[in-house]
C-alpha cells in the first residue's frame, strides 16, 4: 500500500476550487446569475437611452446603486455560495471529500473561493459593462467617470466577498435550511437595516459598502446616521469577510453531516 | 517477502473499544468492541442494523459518542493523517454528475495528495480496473447505476488505501462487475490492507472471506467464519413450509421425525414445521409425500436466511444478558474484542452486554 502524504493546505483549496469551478460552469447557476445581470443591464441602458434627457452619469450610478447593490450583489453571491457546503451535505456528495485527507478548512476555502470568483466574474464585467454602455455616445466622460467607476468596483467586490462568506458559512452551519437562512440574513441585516437611522445603520456592510462606493445616503433621519470614513468601511468588510469564513471553516471542522441511514 | 509484508502492515488495524453511538434518542450502535487485521472482513446485518453507522466511525465522518475507534493507531475523525490510509465507498448513490468519470477520481486523487498529472494517471488506471475505460469521458449522470457502484470504487482504491471500506459495493451491478469487483477487493487485501465489506447478503461475502462480522439492531452479535454462521443458521430453529393436499395427515404422519418440535397450520392448503434439523425434515418430507402419496405443492423455509438468523442471536443474547454474565460465559458467548484471537473452532457469538 502506498497512499501518498495528505496534500498541502495550498494543494487541496487549488484542487477543491477546481472542482467547484467545473461543477458551477456546467450547472444551471451559473446561467441564472447571467441572465438576471443582462435583465438589470437591459432596464439600465433602456432607461438611460428612451428616458428623457437622462444623464450617463445618472445612469450609471442609479444603475449600480439600485440594479447592482440592491439587487445583484445580494442575489450572485446567494446562487453560488449558499450551497457550497449544504447542497453537497443534502446530496450526501461532501463524504466524498470529506473521507479525503485534506483538510475540511481547505475544502471550505476551495469552495469559497470558487463561488466568490464566480460572483465576481459576474458582477465585475456587468459593472463594466454597465459604465461602457451608459456612457458610449460620450467617449471623454465616459474615461473621466472611470475612476469613480472602479472605486464602486472595489466596493462591489469587497461586498461580494462578504456575502459570499455569510452565505456559505449559513449553508455550512444548517445545511437543511441554507436558502432560507441566507436569504433571511441578507434581507433583514442587509437590506433592512441598510435603511434603519442612527448607528443600527452600520450593522449592514451593504450600507458600509455603499459609503466606500461613494453613494449618497438615502433613508430617513440621514442626520442621525454618523459618517465612516472609507478606509475604516473597508477594515470593518474585510475584517467581517474573514470572520465568516473562519466560521465557516470551524463549523465544517467540527461538523458530522449525518444524512445516512444507521 | 512475507516478513516485509508482516512488517509493513503490521500497524494496519481498525480498533474499536466500547464503541456506541446515538443520534438523538436512537442508539445505532452500542457497546461495540473488535480489533481486524489485514484481510476482508464481512460486516453483516439486515438494513438499519448499524453496519453504514460503523462504517462512517471508522471512515472518520463520524465521531463516537461514547468508546472509541483507532484507525492505524489514530482516531479518524477529521485527521488527516488517518484519512489519507482510508479509501470509503459510500453506500449512497451519489456523484458529482456534471463531472466525467475521469475528472471526478482525478480530483479526489489530488485530494488524496497526488499531483495533478499524477491524479489523472492514477484515474485512469483504477477507472480501467473496474471496466470504465470507455465510459471515462461522459458525465455520470448518464452512467448506469453499476458503472456509478464502480466510479465509487475507483475513487476509493486510487491512492491504495491501507484500510478499504466498502458500503453495499454490490448493489446495482451486473455479474461481470460483480467478478471484477470482488477480484480488485481480494488482489488488494492480499496486498495487506483491510477491507471491510458490507452487505446483508451472505453469498456475497462467501465469494470474498470466511470472516465476518454479524451486527445486528446496533449489537455486534457474532464474529467469526462463515462456516460458523452457516452452522448457526442451521443450528437455531428453523420452520419448513409445506404446501400439499392433506397437510394434517402429513403432519400426522412426521410427528416421530427426530428434529421437528412443533407444527402449525397457517392455512388449509398448508403446515409449517418447526424443526432444529432442517435437513433430516426435508428428507423426511420427501420420503413421507412418496409413501402416503402426498400431492406436494411447494416446500419452503421461510426463514433460513441472515435475517433469521440475525433476530435468532438478538433474541438468545438479550436473552443470555438477562441470565447475567456468568451464564453469558458459560452458554459460549465470547467478547467480539477477545474474539479476534480466537480459534476458529471457538463459538463467536457476542452477546449485548458482553464486555471487553
Amino acid at each position: 500500500m502506498t497512499a501518498p502524504d495528505a496534500p498541502a493546505f495550498t494543494t487541496s483549496i487549488v484542487a477543491v476550487a477546481r472542482l467547484t469551478s467545473v461543477r458551477l460552469m456546467r450547472g444551471r447557476k451559473l446561467r441564472l446569475a447571467v441572465t438576471a445581470t443582462l435583465l438589470v443591464l437591459f432596464a439600465v441602458v433602456a432607461s438611460r437611452y428612451l428616458g428623457d434627457g437622462v444623464q450617463p452619469a445618472t445612469a450609471t450610478r442609479e444603475g449600480t446603486e439600485w440594479g447592482f447593490f440592491r439587487l445583484l450583489i445580494f442575489l450572485v453571491p446567494f446562487l453560488f455560495n449558499s450551497g457550497a457546503i449544504a447542497e453537497e451535505v443534502e446530496a450526501r456528495t461532501f463524504t466524498l471529500l470529506a473521507a479525503r485527507p485534506a483538510s475540511r478548512a481547505a475544502i471550505v476555502f476551495g469552495k469559497l473561493l470558487a463561488g466568490a470568483a464566480f460572483s465576481l466574474l459576474v458582477i465585475v464585467p456587468g459593472l463594466l459593462i454597465l459604465h461602457v454602455a451608459c456612457f458610449a455616445t460620450e467617449p471623454s466622460a465616459m474615461f473621466e467617470e472611470f475612476g469613480g467607476t472602479l472605486r464602486v468596483i472595489g466596493a462591489a467586490s469587497l461586498l461580494t466577498l462578504f456575502y459570499s462568506a455569510v452565505c456559505a458559512f449559513w449553508g455550512a452551519l444548517l445545511p437543511e435550511a441554507a436558502g432560507i437562512v441566507s436569504a433571511l440574513y441578507l434581507s433583514v441585516v442587509e437590506f433592512c437595516f441598510a435603511w434603519t437611522p442612527g448607528f443600527f445603520r452600520w450593522v449592514s456592510m451593504n450600507y458600509l459598502a455603499q459609503q466606500v462606493a461613494g453613494f449618497p445616503k438615502r433613508g430617513f433621519l440621514l442626520e442621525t446616521i454618523p459618517d465612516l470614513s472609507a478606509p475604516i468601511a473597508v477594515g470593518v468588510l474585510v475584517g467581517m469577510t474573514l470572520l465568516f469564513t473562519a466560521l465557516g471553516a470551524l463549523v465544517v471542522g467540527f461538523s458530522e453531516y449525518r444524512f445516512s441511514n444507521a | 517477502m512475507k516478513e516485509r509484508k508482516k512488517e509493513k502492515t503490521s500497524d494496519v488495524y481498525v480498533r474499536a473499544v466500547r464503541l456506541t453511538k446515538w443520534y438523538g434518542k436512537v442508539t445505532a450502535l452500542s457497546d461495540l468492541s473488535l480489533h481486524l487485521e489485514p484481510g476482508i472482513w464481512g460486516l453483516l446485518g439486515p438494513n438499519g442494523s448499524g453496519k453504514t453507522t460503523f462504517l462512517s466511525l471508522v471512515a472518520g465522518q463520524l465521531k463516537p459518542s461514547l468508546g472509541e475507534v483507532q484507525v492505524c493507531g489514530e482516531r479518524p475523525f477529521a485527521n488527516p493523517n488517518v484519512l489519507r490510509r482510508i479509501g470509503l465507498c459510500p453506500e449512497a448513490d451519489a456523484l458529482y454528475d456534471e463531472l466525467t468519470g475521469i475528472e471526478l477520481v482525478t480530483s479526489l486523487a489530488e485530494l488524496s495528495g497526488y499531483s495533478r498529472k499524477d491524479a489523472r494517471d492514477r484515474a485512469a488506471k483504477a477507472l480501467d480496473e473496474f471496466g470504465l475505460t470507455d465510459a471515462m469521458e461522459r458525465k455520470t449522470g448518464g452512467y448506469s447505476r453499476g458503472m456509478r457502484q464502480r466510479v465509487k470504487l475507483a475513487q476509493a482504491v486510487v491512492h491504495d488505501p491501507d484500510v478499504l471500506l466498502l458500503d453495499e459495493p454490490l448493489t446495482g451491478t451486473d455479474p461481470t462487475s460483480r467478478a471484477v469487483i470482488l477480484e480488485s477487493v481480494k488482489r488488494r487485501a492480499d496486498e495487506g490492507a483491510i477491507v471491510l465489506f458490507s452487505t446483508h447478503v451472505l453469498p456475497e461475502v462467501e465469494a470474498l472471506t470466511d470472516r465476518v462480522l454479524l451486527i445486528a439492531r446496533g449489537n455486534l452479535v457474532a464474529k467469526g467464519e462463515v462456516h460458523e454462521i452457516r452452522e448457526l443458521l442451521e443450528e437455531h430453529p428453523h420452520h419448513v413450509r409445506v404446501e400439499c393436499d392433506r397437510p394434517r395427515e402429513l403432519a400426522a404422519a412426521l410427528m416421530g421425525v427426530a428434529g421437528i418440535v412443533g407444527v402449525f397450520f397457517p392455512d388449509d392448503t398448508a403446515a409449517l414445521l418447526q424443526t432444529r434439523d432442517p435437513d433430516s425434515t426435508y428428507a423426511a418430507v420427501c420420503k413421507v409425500a412418496v409413501e402416503g402419496k402426498f400431492n406436494i405443492h411447494s416446500l419452503t423455509s421461510p426463514d433460513a436466511s441472515l435475517e433469521a438468523l440475525f433476530h435468532y442471536l438478538v433474541e438468545r443474547s438479550a436473552h443470555m444478558a438477562g441470565t447475567g454474565s456468568d451464564a453469558a460465559a458459560g452458554s459460549g458467548i465470547a467478547s467480539p474484542f477477545a474474539g479476534a484471537t480466537k480459534t476458529s473452532s471457538q463459538a463467536k457469538t457476542a452477546g449485548a452486554g458482553a464486555k471487553p
